[in-house]
Order: structure tokens, then sequence, then C-alpha cells
């Protein structure tokens, strides 16, 4: 049996498109936003994501669409 | 399809400044959709959001002490709000949004082609009795109907077509054309119409009795239509042309005085519009002086550019209210009337040629003055005479001999 805060919260889901898109759902807000780097807050930490002319395209309580030149993607997460 | 429906709603372009803005955009995320979300400095960041949550973005920045601006609004509700500020302009775009709408389906122009002789404003007036006018729907414009009032109405017609296309309506017509074997010949002869020496002679059909150098009186046969074969006479219509040289005279005579009103004098304009059929005076009485004067309408009709003429005119009427005097005639100007007058004249009772040479002799008489012109002419003198068989104009077509009458 599952505890019951993982059957009613759902979980985070990245997805990558190519090296130019990066959509984030049931995420947590913007911990930090910058042309190189954007901190994005997850269930399971900080989803870290490096590159070049990073920008929001828009933002909503269930997504993120981040768009630009994707280099890296660190997740800096509690266990 | 995510910027037209934007498009549809509106948007509003907002730049917000505060030391936490990553704060205030996780506030605002939970309850807005942000757009295009731009940081232009460490504590700025730009962001569009619907027309209508632009009131939740102040609450938010207000909560937190954050500086909002609104930079711009855009969209199809805002464009709106903006134009109706402006309700003349707003209805007049209206007004022509509709009228292109609606003019797409009219007839305003008319063209008509194959016309010779018939007269296209004949052919028009026609057409409109069965409902071929200005500003008719096309889908009323029926076809067969005025193709079959046209051909009743205008004999000359052999074949009538009518064609819409777009807002002009074309009407496509053939003239009967009348060959000269349909024209009924009578037999006869072709007899000479006044004196003169024969300079030329062609016989078509019928018997030359003359040579060219010969003199012949009026009336005297030229080519007879009878040909006595001995056995029989063979009748027909004779045909040909037959010129000759003839002297003809004519004398003109003009008044040595004359009317005239001068060209000083009272000047009177009336105006009035000509719309279709339907006539508007911009004056209130009758219009019709009670004095002699002279008068002269204008119709300058609404044309557009590449010559589509609307049924819309300006009719100008001017006026010269003033008597006529008494002038007497200058002998010159006199001469010069009257030898136009004679030549004329001459021409015209010529049935074809011209006039070689021509002497006047003007003198001026009591009252008047009188012109005598003599003209050598070359013309044709042959013409068509009745069927009646006389004697003397029979031919023997054994030895050619022509009989004497």
């Amino acid at each position: 049996m599952k505890p019951w805060k993982e059957e009613i919260m759902p979980r985070t889901l990245v997805e990558i498109v190519g090296k130019k898109r990066v959509l984030v759902e049931h995420h947590r807000g913007i911990l930090g936003y910058g042309t190189e780097e954007i901190l994005v807050g997850t269930g399971y930490g900080v989803l870290r994501i490096g590159g070049a002319e990073l920008r929001l395209c828009c933002m909503s309580r269930q997504q993120l669409f981040i768009s630009g030149r994707i280099d890296s993607l660190t997740l800096e997460g509690r266990e | 399809m995510r910027e037209l429906w934007w498009l549809i709603r509106g948007s509003t372009r907002l730049r917000l400044t505060g030391a936490d803005v990553e704060r205030t955009l996780r506030r605002l995320m939970e309850r807005i959709r942000l757009e295009d979300i731009r940081r232009t400095d460490h504590l700025t960041v730009e962001f569009s959001v619907s027309a209508s949550d632009v009131g939740a973005v102040e609450a938010v920045a207000q909560r937190y002490g954050d500086r909002l601006e609104l930079l711009h609004s855009s969209g199809f509700p805002q464009t709106v709000e903006k134009w109706i500020r402006y309700p003349v302009i707003c209805l007049t775009v209206l007004v022509l949004a509709w009228a292109s709408l609606w003019l797409q389906s009219r007839v305003l122009f008319f063209r008509v082609e194959g016309n010779e002789t018939v007269p296209e404003r004949l052919i028009l007036d026609t057409a409109s009795q069965c409902g071929l006018e200005f500003g008719c729907a096309r889908e009323t414009v029926r076809s067969e109907q005025i193709k079959n009032r046209l051909l009743d109405a205008l004999p000359e017609l052999s074949w009538v077509g009518v064609n819409t296309s777009g807002t002009v309506a074309t009407v496509t017509v053939q003239e009967r054309q009348r060959s000269p074997e349909e024209e009924p010949l009578i037999p006869g002869n072709i007899v000479a119409s006044t004196d003169g020496i024969i300079t030329d002679l062609t016989a078509t059909a019928g018997t030359p009795l003359c040579r060219p150098g010969e003199g012949v009186r009026a009336g005297q046969t030229l080519i007879s239509g009878y040909t006595d074969l001995g056995l029989c006479t063979h009748v027909e219509a004779a045909q040909g042309e037959v010129y000759a040289l003839t002297e003809r005279q004519i004398t003109a005579v003009l008044p040595r005085k004359t009317a005239r009103i001068p060209e000083e004098g009272a000047i009177l304009k009336k105006y009035g519009l000509l719309i279709g059929k339907n006539r508007i005076n911009f004056y209130a009485d009758s219009g019709i002086l009670h004095t002699g004067c002279g008068k002269m309408t204008q119709i300058r009709v609404l044309t557009l550019p590449g010559g589509w003429t609307l049924p819309v005119a300006l009719i100008v009427e001017t006026y010269w209210v003033s008597r006529p005097v008494s002038v007497e005639r200058s002998p010159e100007e006199a001469q010069r009337a009257l030898e136009a007058a004679a030549r004329a004249e001459l021409e015209q009772q010529m049935i074809a040629g011209e006039i070689r040479r021509a002497e006047d002799a003007f003198a001026g008489e009591e009252g008047r003055y009188r012109l005598t012109l003599r003209c050598s002419c070359h013309e044709m003198i042959g013409r068509r005479s009745s069927g009646i068989l006389t004697e003397g104009d029979t031919n023997d077509g054994e030895n050619g001999e022509r009989g004497t009458g």
C-alpha cells in the first residue's frame, strides 16, 4: 500500500525536446531565473537547467515551458 | 493556435520590479497563466497575461511590495475598445463593409457589344423594361426573357445574349444582315437623271444602249432591261453604273439683314441632378423664363476611371437673357455662306460624284444677296426607272442595234 501523500500529489514530469525545449509538469515554481540558468522546484528537489538564451515561454500551476539552448539538466534533491 | 487564441482574448504586457521576483512569479502561477516571461535584469521581469488577469497581478504585486507597470495591451477586445471612441469612423467602416458585400450582388454597369446601327441607349432602355436596370440583383436577371423582349422590340436584331460578370451586365447583339439579293428587283431600265456626256459605263445586267463619249438627255435610257431575242424578249432588272460630265446651276439667296443675340446680356445658371430617370432641380421656381432668351443644357455624367458611367448626372442650364438685334451681313460673309450652301445642295442632288469646276456670280439686290453657282460635275447619272416597256427601249438581240425613239 502506497503512502497517501504519493497517491494525492502527482509526480513531477520533465520532458525534453531536443536541446531546445523543456516541459516541466507538476512543479513547485521558479526558484531562480536567468538566461543561462533556471532553477525549478520539484517534489524531489531542485531541477537546475543550464544553457544559453533560456526563456520561460509560459508558466502556470501545472506546466512550465522553457526554451533556449539546453546544455544540462541537474536534479539536486533530497532523498 | 495559441497566439490566435490570445489575439482573440486580448493580452496585456506587464513589467514587474521587485527584490524577489521569483517569489512573486510563484505566487502568480498558482492562479494565472503567464506567457513569454523575460528577465530584463536581476530585479525586473516582463511577462504577458490575459487582460482579465491584470487585476489579480496587481493585487499580488501590491501584497509583496513589487512595482508593476503596464506596458501595452493588444488583441481584439482592446482594438474594439480603441475604435469605439471614433463612432463616425466605425460607422463608416461598417457601411463600407456592408456596401462592398451587398454591391457585389448587384448590376451597376452595362456594356453593349455587337451593335453597329442600333443605338446602345435603345437596347438598354428596352432591356430595362425586363428588369435589367441599375442596381438590380444579379439573380433576378432573366436572360431568356430579356432576349425575347429585345428581339420582339427591335427587328433589326437577329440574336441577343445577356451575361453578368461581377457588377457588369453585358448585352451582346447581332444585327440582321440584309443582303442585296433580298431586295426585290423589278424589271426596268437605267435612265439618265440629267443631261450629260457619258464618260464611263459599266452594265452588270441588261443591255447598254450608249457608249462613252455620247451625249444623253435626261430620261434617256442608258441600260435596257429588255432584250429582244427574236423568239422571245428577255426581261430583267438592268443594273450598272453610268458616269457622265454634267453642267449644273443653282441659285441661292440670303437676306441682307439677320437677327443676332448679342453676347453681352444677363447670364443665368440653374442646376439639377439626374439620378437614373429622376430629376432633382436645385431651384424653387418652374424654370420657365417669361422673356426671350437662349438656353444651353449641359449634362455631365459621373464617370469612373476606366470609362464606367453611373446613372448620376449633373445638369447645368445656362440662359442668356438678351434681346435680338438686327444686323446687316457683310457681302463677304454672305458670299461665303451662299457658296457653301449651294455646294452642299449640289452634292446632295448628285447620286455620286464630284464638282470639278465651279463659277459663281454674286450680286447684291434690294434687301438680299443672290449667288448663282455654275458647276461642271462628274457624277453618276444612272437611276432605275419603272418596269414599263416603251417604244424604243427594246434592243435587237441579233444585230445589237439601238432602237431609236
